[in-house]
């Protein structure tokens, strides 16, 4: 079989017409978030206001604001493009890499005795329930796919519609990210990694810093690994839990985390925050991009998405998330919280909480 | 594929395996549309094979792309891409032609 190599950081899918077929999903699945989207908002929201109501009013019940929009015809026909792209990318993208496993295992393999950076996996770790989902309809989820590393990476390459190829979301962040007001930054935490872009990006950034990547996924950590260290970059990563990290109170600086919160079951997340600033030292920051929640008003079409994002693209927590007062728990956890730089993907929120 | 990895193996893939979602009221749209889907897919991957082919001629000093363009065909040539072009705009209207006035309840 013929190594088609890397594209820059990306791997390629074993052949041609995989790749292409994948390209022609991403364009499709463009259009469907940049400019179907927006058509089947305005036609929903057409039909509430024909139906009497106030499409301003955060208090209408959901089933309201389905049974207006049920009567466009875009609405079913977005959700089937939706789903299908969806299945047709995770299909061809595990086929694409299940063709040559033998050769990916053996890479994964290779990179477990390369350094300079750390693989910690626990032989007696335990995968909680919650977290053996297909998320986001990815075959094995992050948890039982020995090929989920690169199954996730390039199946989310068509997820970012390309602009993320070289990882430019995951610089974009690690430059966002907050360190203390003093200035130290000699442990950071890349929490809930998945294949470690961000955790890589951290480590440009704070180049003399010790960087750690977590994640409940052995996949996904295994395949973190391998890359940074076939890059030769020297950062850790750990088979763990966010809500249980095998680190001593006070051992960092900095926990960064990226689109984590709204894939925990909500009675998770006051752990997670528990055990951040357990290993946060005092003055430490906690740097959060995420979901919308609770304290932001959603118009009716987000809300219809995100409803549709839970029941058919396996995100069973994120509707718990965005109706939670997420930046209360962080206060309650001992944070005092404040808003941070806003990113380029206008959706996410972002978050700096500081450990008193 | 290796066996020993497969999505059965595992046990994985229930969700894009299993069976899907339904969206409107009469599953044959929804059929239809994924068929489309799937066929538009296919197409754009023979474009862009058809275009990484005449690179791949262009760069060993072949231009395909200018020897396509120039090429002239004869009669008979000419007669049987008519004939499997009229059969192809024949199966793709076939539906339409077969039922003009929609379905019909006996």
């Amino acid at each position: 079989m013929v190594d088609r190599g890397h594209l820059g950081v990306l791997p390629r899918p074993t052949k041609l017409a995989d790749e292409s077929y994948l390209e022609f999903l991403e364009s499709f699945r463009d259009v469907l978030l940049s400019k179907m989207f927006p058509a089947m908002a305005e036609a929903g929201h057409a039909r509430m206001a024909e139906d009497g109501l106030d499409v301003a009013d955060p208090d209408l019940p959901l089933p309201v604001i389905q049974n207006s929009f049920g009567k466009s015809p875009i609405v079913p026909t977005w959700q089937r493009f939706m789903r299908s792209q969806q299945e047709m990318m995770w299909r061809r993208t595990r086929d694409s890499f299940a063709a040559r496993a033998d050769e990916e295992l053996a890479w994964l393999k290779a990179g477990e005795a390369k350094g300079p950076g750390r693989l910690v996996i626990d032989p007696d770790f335990k995968v909680p329930d919650y977290a053996r989902r297909e998320i986001h309809l990815q075959p094995g989820g992050y948890t039982d796919d020995p090929l989920g590393g690169i199954v996730y990476h390039y199946g989310t390459k068509v997820f970012y519609s390309g602009t993320n190829d070289q990882d430019e979301l995951h610089e974009e962040l690690a430059q966002l990210a907050t360190p203390p007001v003093d200035g130290k930054a000699g442990r950071i935490m890349d929490l809930g990694c998945t294949v470690g872009q961000a955790t890589i990006k951290l480590k440009d950034r704070f180049p003399d810093a010790e960087i750690w990547g977590l994640d409940v996924g052995e996949p996904v950590v295994r395949y973190a690994h391998a890359r940074a260290a076939h890059q030769g970059v020297d950062v850790n990563f750990v088979q763990a839990l966010a809500e249980a990290m095998p680190f001593e109170d006070g051992a960092f600086d900095m926990v960064f985390a990226y689109i984590l919160f709204h894939e925990l079951p909500l009675e998770v997340i006051p752990r997670v925050l528990a055990d951040v600033h357990r290993v946060l030292r005092p003055g430490g920051v906690f740097s959060i991009f995420e979901f919308p929640s609770a304290s932001q008003h959603l118009p009716p079409a987000y809300r219809f998405m995100i409803d549709y994002d839970s029941r058919d693209n396996c995100e069973p927590y994120s509707p718990g998330f965005v109706h939670a007062d997420f930046r209360g728990m962080l206060a309650e956890a001992g944070f005092a919280v404040a808003d941070g730089p806003a990113c380029s993907n206008g959706f996410l929120q972002s978050i700096v909480a500081t450990k008193l | 594929m290796n066996d020993s990895i497969s999505k059965q193996a595992l046990g994985i893939g229930e969700e894009i395996d299993g069976p899907g979602r339904v969206y409107f009221e009469q599953p044959v749209i929804d059929n239809l549309l994924e068929t489309m889907m799937e066929l538009a897919a296919e197409v754009w991957t023979i474009r862009d094979r058809q275009a990484v082919l005449e690179k791949v001629l262009a760069d060993k000093g072949i231009d395909a792309a200018a020897l396509i363009e120039m090429h002239v065909p004869g009669a008979d040539e000419l007669a049987e891409r008519k004939a499997l072009r009229e059969a192809f705009v024949a199966r793709l209207l076939a539906g339409f032609l077969r039922r003009p006035e929609g379905a019909k309840g006996e």
